[in-house]
């Protein structure tokens, strides 16, 4: 989102659009803000919203509904979302403001009152939680952090959310390889003897996890001997369990503490103490989580240089990428029965809207995983979405050679920042629309030109 | 329009370090299977490692150097490609033609942090670090960023209160580019020339943090053990060094100095760091630190700052060099054994931090 836009377009749930949520301008926002001129802004509202101004919450609750999705976005990234929900299941925790409310907030700030068309107030029947973020953003914060980074760890923080994430964040990996993954850090999070218990099964289990000749796929209970192994160990460290079920049930128990979303995201501060203010603050010199606002008008003029270009490379990004991954399957001794229905596959996602689960059986395949992992949708778009850039680059960086605008050798720093701004166009005009339809999930519609130009791709090859 | 184009780039530069917005990143990251193949090497090679913790770790390394292959040698096909394995000196990294990739293996990024020795960076400096995320079960691996050494050697020197413990940096995953294109893009398109890296011999120079960033125990000299790069005030005072202090020895003292050296606009400069400690009464230890000119020089740089800095990077006490001192001092501290501090001697850019431990 650009320029002023933030304090009048709020975030909001949307059932209907593939994404999840839909911007929506809010009229009495905008009204308001466009009065206020645009002088940091922010302080300004907090200010007037310190003093019962409903409008001027309002912007803000605008302003910070962005950055609450970002963060769902972003924790359901870090949790290698794609297995058992996506940033899609997690708004509705936090995007419960559809911006059609006045709400102030009581002096103690901990009730949110509606006001009403005759200008009474009431208490609202649940809390806005655009709203409890602003009011939660305290006076002492605000020299500290933004009041992006300030939504964005309150986001992290929503019990509901944490509890969401408790429950399905880690649901793919077994307890076994829950405990696996458990590193110094976690461990000292630990009691005592539960840590003593996890060293243990590391010692034991990892070892054997590691050197089995059936090393991979899930990883089994332990074994009886294997749990023998662990209560001898824990004896000389004058840990006491009777019998090898009672580490058994007690490694289940801490399997299942440490699915707590805390566990893992706490990590030392990356503050500074600042003397001046004696306090702690991000430090300035880290890299902000900043996102360069959308291009100006100039970018957005030269971009059309590509836009041509981008259809054809399109096109052939598909096919180079499918032949890639036909090759490649060829290649790999566990599916190379499937390279050759890996075109049908992709019609029968993108023409007959069938989902992985539905494949399967057409396509002979064992079960989800073994489809997931031969036509993943987004597996495939990434692979075209790295072709199309590659080729895009490979199109500019030639042409500028040719009119002898670059010089020969190339600044590293340059050529990110060209990625960057193919990557940006290249996203806004094909691979966005075409990623929300695969997150979509049940009755998916196919429209975007990236889906059209598969069909069209996939009805072109000799079956 | 092109000519418009490439300048656009080009006045983006300082904004360089300004975080991408990388929306379809955050929707799909880049994953890579794992394949039967890889475990099995894997293994094998984890297996000449002694201890269960480490071979856990070189296992997961391995994986994710492995991971890495598959994936530049889909995506560069022309490039030759060959990957270094060194376990003992923990160095895992790829040749890319030109270029050299590091693989960076990590279990879950929930804390967005990334853990990086010291030893992994000096040892073998490589053009790229690459973060993945290995998902031993599910049997892949995430891409969860790029980081440039030219980039990240700018990062560290200006992060002086960058958290370390047992000689592991924690890098914010925020440093790294979560785009794998760039990755391709470096690779084809730049000259290995164009990404500076550290000399290995002159790595102290370039990176002095990283070096001094062990700490020096001091209660040890208590023992009369001196630790490296600390010279008795005997040796110090090397006839060609001609340090212009005296020695006024007093019992129960333990005198040790250091020569620093700065950078400064391409100068270097030598100044002796002097620390004394003595035993105190409640097993304290109490400690001086004292700025000294070198090289024949009467008075220290104007200027030269001497501070001393908390665990935690909060600096506790200051003292700036006029134009004419002949050494410069802290006020004397003392404390309990075990507790860490640091020193910090900066003029001009030039920054030089000593870690130290009581």
């Amino acid at each position: 989102m650009n320029g002023s836009a933030k304090y009048w377009q709020i975030c909001r749930l949307s059932l209907t659009r593939n994404q999840g949520y839909e911007l929506k301008e809010i009229t009495a926002a905008k009204d308001f803000y466009q009065e206020l001129g645009d002088v940091e802004a922010t302080e300004i509202l907090l200010t007037f919203f310190d003093f019962d101004s409903s409008l001027a919450g309002l912007c803000l609750r605008c302003y910070v509904s962005y950055p609450v999705l970002k963060a769902c976005q972003k924790l359901a990234n870090l949790f290698s979302s794609n297995y058992n929900f996506n940033y899609i299941d997690l708004l509705p925790f936090v995007l419960n403001d559809d911006g059609k409310q006045l709400i102030v907030i009581t002096k103690d700030k901990k009730t949110q009152l509606i006001i009403e068309q005759n200008g009474n107030t009431k208490p609202t029947q649940y809390k806005l939680f655009t709203v409890e973020v602003v009011a939660s953003y305290k006076l002492g914060d605000r020299s500290t952090m933004s009041l992006d980074n300030w939504a964005f760890l309150q986001t992290k923080q929503h019990p509901e959310l944490k509890k969401f994430l408790a429950e399905f964040g880690f649901k793919h990996l077994s307890d076994w390889a829950m405990l696996n993954r458990v590193g110094v850090k976690q461990l000292s999070q630990l009691a005592p003897s539960d840590r003593y218990l996890v060293e243990v099964f590391h010692e034991v289990y990892r070892r054997d996890r590691r050197k089995k000749a059936n090393r991979m796929g899930k990883c089994p209970n332990p074994t009886e001997t294997q749990l023998r192994e662990m209560q001898t160990l824990l004896q000389s460290r004058n840990c006491v369990f009777p019998t090898s079920d009672s580490i058994f049930t007690t490694l289940k128990k801490v399997a299942s503490q440490i699915r707590q979303y805390d566990i893992w995201s706490y990590r030392e501060p990356l503050e500074v103490y600042e003397p001046d203010s004696g306090n702690y603050a991000v430090r300035q010199d880290l890299p902000s989580d900043n996102s360069n606002d959308a291009v100006t008008s100039e970018e957005q003029e030269l971009l059309n240089f590509i836009r041509d270009s981008l259809n054809q490379t399109l096109i052939s990004a598909i096919a180079q990428a499918s032949e890639n991954r036909i090759a490649k399957l060829n290649k790999s001794k566990k599916y190379r029965s499937f390279a050759n229905k890996f075109v049908t596959g992709l019609e029968l996602y993108y023409a007959q809207k069938m989902s992985l689960k539905e494949i399967v059986p057409v396509l002979g395949f064992n079960g989800w995983d073994q489809a997931r992992r031969v036509l993943n949708p987004g597996d495939f778009l990434n692979a075209v979405r790295i072709q199309t850039i590659q080729q895009l680059l490979d199109i500019i960086l030639q042409k500028t050679k040719e009119l002898g605008l670059s010089d020969t050798a190339i600044d590293p720093n340059y050529l990110q920042n060209l990625s960057i701004q193919i990557e940006a166009f290249a996203d806004e005009t094909v691979f966005n629309t075409a990623t929300s339809e695969i997150k979509a999930g049940k009755n998916r519609d196919f429209q975007s030109l990236y889906a059209q130009q598969i069909r069209l791709y996939c009805q072109n090859q000799p079956n | 329009m092109l000519n418009k184009f490439v300048s656009t780039a080009k006045t983006n530069l300082t904004n360089q370090q300004t975080m991408i917005d990388t929306n379809h990143r955050l929707l799909l990251p880049e994953t890579i299977w794992l394949e039967t193949e890889d475990y099995d090497k894997a293994s094998s090679i984890s297996n000449s490692v002694n201890s269960e913790a480490q071979s856990w770790q070189t296992y997961l390394n391995l994986l994710a150097l492995f991971a890495l292959e598959t994936w530049l040698g889909e995506n560069l096909p022309q490039q030759k490609l060959e990957s270094k394995i060194d376990v003992q000196q923990q160095t895992y990294y790829l040749e890319v033609g030109d270029f050299t990739v590091s693989a960076i293996a990590i279990e879950n990024v929930l804390d967005e942090v990334v853990f990086v020795s010291q030893q992994q960076l000096q040892n073998q400096p490589t053009h790229f670090y690459v973060v993945l995320e290995i998902n031993e079960e599910a049997e892949e691996a995430i891409f969860r960023g790029l980081l440039r050494r030219d980039l990240l050697d700018s990062y560290i020197q200006q992060s002086s209160g960058l958290p370390t413990v047992n000689n592991v940096y924690s890098l914010p995953l925020s440093w790294f580019d979560p785009e794998p294109n760039h990755l391709l893009s470096y690779c084809k398109h730049l000259t290995a020339k164009a990404i500076a890296l550290p000399h290995k011999t002159e790595f102290s120079v370039s990176l002095p943090e990283v070096i001094s960033t062990t700490g020096t125990k001091l209660s040890q000299w208590l023992q009369n053990t001196v630790s490296d790069g600390w010279l008795t005030i005997e040796n110090l005072i090397d006839p060609q060094m001609n340090l212009a202090f005296s020695t006024r020895s007093v019992t129960q003292e333990y005198k040790r100095g250091k020569i620093i050296d700065l950078d400064v606009e391409f100068q270097r400069i030598a100044i002796a760091l002097l620390v004394t400690i003595k035993e105190e009464e409640e097993d304290k230890i109490g400690v001086n630190v004292q700025l000294y000119p070198t090289n024949q020089q009467q008075y220290l740089p104007p200027k030269v700052q001497l501070s001393l800095l908390s665990k935690a990077g909060k600096n506790l006490q200051s003292v700036q060099a006029r134009d004419k001192d002949n050494y410069i001092q802290l006020k004397p501290f003392k404390g309990k054994a075990g507790k860490s501090f640091s020193i910090e001697i900066a003029l001009g850019n030039s920054k030089i931090r000593e870690y130290f431990e009581l």
